[in-house]
């Protein structure tokens, strides 16, 4: 399974490598200036980017798709179920690297738990959303394949991008909560529960997702 | 005789095609051509026993072994060329070949190295830079550098030239020789089968009709070219595709052994001839018959 992973990481090498590029200047800007200049905290700058592991994950299936990897991987002894394992695999690894490595940046900037708790809840919360999504996205891809499901992705992408702002006026500000709740929220106990419900949901997708690839025909 | 490949009542449903209940068995050491129209279930068949898709019902063993429940042992020891040839190709051939070595425990480097010199294949060119001819030799060296024990190719040299098919052919038939291995050949093109293979199977519409060893089946296949009044009633109505033309009839017998006193007369007169039948006249015989 290592060997897969290896030959699957090359997008997932290349992201945070631009990642890194881009976002140590980000890092260095917010030493620099001192915490949350504009009212927003380090976490806020580097969670979102955790999306990138979703655009490695979506640049690798698009690869496999060009040149029928499946078909390739399928006539090799390679297990069927192995394949799908080191996929979901790689997407964990590259989750929890990026969690635990932004969380000991975070670190670096403050030791303050005022700041270093919700700091790396939020960073959490956001990897168990990517674990989540980017398991609903094999799951596409294995049912309807790349280029069919590709298309209704695209609109995901979109609603996601502007699920902020629907989120905060439609739920969010008629029932008064405000982002210091939300901060209460995420240094409370429920996003552990959170997460052990996300990790959990990502296994069974995972099972599933291998039933879908040995159903699908090469 | 050991049987190397063991199929059971093996069933598999599209809306348009049905694999009906296949019983078939491969002998250990031979070579067995697959032969049948478009359509037949040759690919299905073959796609069933690699486990590239899921029958609905039946079961296949290969070196004994359940085909599902032991995958990758199984893959380990067969080596795979198919209809189409899938690769990661925006890569080279010397990539191909260091990625795949790490998976099959036999894999014989050296050998990939000399069989991609002996088909010319350019080690480091980009894969989807080759021509169809090259991408079948390629999957070809890939199937036979880790010496497997059986061989399948499904319909291998369809859509090459002729020169590069009996390449391709004339290739298989000597490595298969000097190895003494399994190989199963599927093709349309009977010349390919009639070629190498030692025994034969022929499948139509889903069903496996014969099979037989090529030197039985051609024997006793013979087509009987007959005047009127020279042949008795009762073997005219056993003859097969019987025709009648200007000099008189023609039919074919598969059981030209049991027939061949009773044409004694007709023969030493001149008022029968016998003459030797090919496979593609065989299939056409069984699809017509279906």
């Amino acid at each position: 399974m290592l060997r897969l992973m290896k030959k699957f990481s090359f997008w997932y090498l290349l992201y945070p490598g631009l990642l890194l590029v881009f976002g140590l200047p980000l890092y260095n800007y917010d030493r620099l200036v001192g915490p949350d200049p504009l009212g927003l905290s380090f976490a806020t700058y580097l969670a979102p980017m955790i999306w990138l592991v979703l655009a490695a994950m979506w640049s690798h299936e698009q690869m496999e798709s060009k040149s029928n990897g499946y078909a390739f991987l399928r006539i090799l002894p390679i297990e069927t179920a192995q394949i799908v394992k080191a996929k979901f695999a790689l997407v964990f690894v590259a989750v929890a690297i990026y969690v635990g490595g932004c969380c000991i940046a975070f670190a670096l900037v403050s030791t303050d738990p005022e700041y270093l708790i919700p700091s790396c809840t939020y960073l959490i919360v956001h990897g168990d959303v990517c674990l989540v999504a980017a398991a609903l996205l094999y799951l596409g891809i294995f049912r309807f394949g790349f280029s069919r499901f590709g298309k209704y992705v695209l609109i995901v992408w979109v609603i996601m991008l502007i699920s902020p702002i629907p989120i905060r006026l439609i739920i969010l500000k008629p029932k008064g909560i405000s982002d210091a709740d939300i901060m209460q929220f995420m240094r409370g106990p429920y996003w552990i529960i959170g997460t052990i419900i996300c990790l959990v949901g990502y296994y069974f997708l995972m099972k599933l997702a291998i039933r879908l690839i040995q159903a699908r025909e090469v | 005789m050991e049987h190397i490949l063991e199929i059971n009542k093996l069933i598999k449903m599209y809306p348009e095609f049905i694999l009906d209940e296949i019983d078939w068995n491969v002998p250990k050491g031979y070579v067995m051509g697959l032969i049948g129209p478009n359509g037949a279930g040759k690919t299905t068949t073959i796609k069933l026993i690699m486990n590239l898709i899921e029958s609905d019902g039946g079961h296949v063993k290969v070196f004994g072994l359940d085909n599902i429940q032991n995958e990758k042992q199984i893959k380990n020891k067969i080596g795979y060329v198919g209809e189409e040839q899938y690769f990661y190709d925006h890569k080279s051939a010397a990539w191909t070949g260091e990625f795949v070595s790490h998976f099959y425990d036999k894999w014989d480097g050296e050998k990939y190295q000399s069989l991609l010199e002996q088909f010319e294949i350019p080690p480091k060119k980009r894969i989807r830079k080759f021509s169809k001819g090259m991408k079948v030799k390629l999957s070809l060296a890939i199937a036979l550098s880790h010496n497997p024990e059986l061989i399948m190719l499904d319909e291998p040299t369809s859509g090459l030239d002729p020169i590069i098919r009996r390449e391709v052919i004339d290739f298989l038939k000597s490595s298969t020789e000097e190895n003494d291995k399994t190989v199963i050949l599927s093709s349309h093109i009977t010349d390919d089968i009639s070629r190498i293979a030692d025994y034969i199977t022929y499948m139509i519409n889903g069903r496996i009709v014969m099979t037989e060893s090529k030197d039985a089946l051609l024997s006793n296949w013979k087509k009987i070219h007959f005047t009127p009044d020279s042949l008795d009633k009762s073997i005219i109505d056993k003859l097969e595709s019987v025709e009648s033309h200007m000099f008189g009839s023609s039919g074919l017998t598969k059981n030209f052994s049991a027939i061949q006193d009773v044409l004694a007369p007709g023969l030493a007169s001149g008022d029968i001839k016998v003459e030797s039948v090919g496979l593609d006249d065989i299939l056409i015989t069984l699809v017509k018959g279906d």
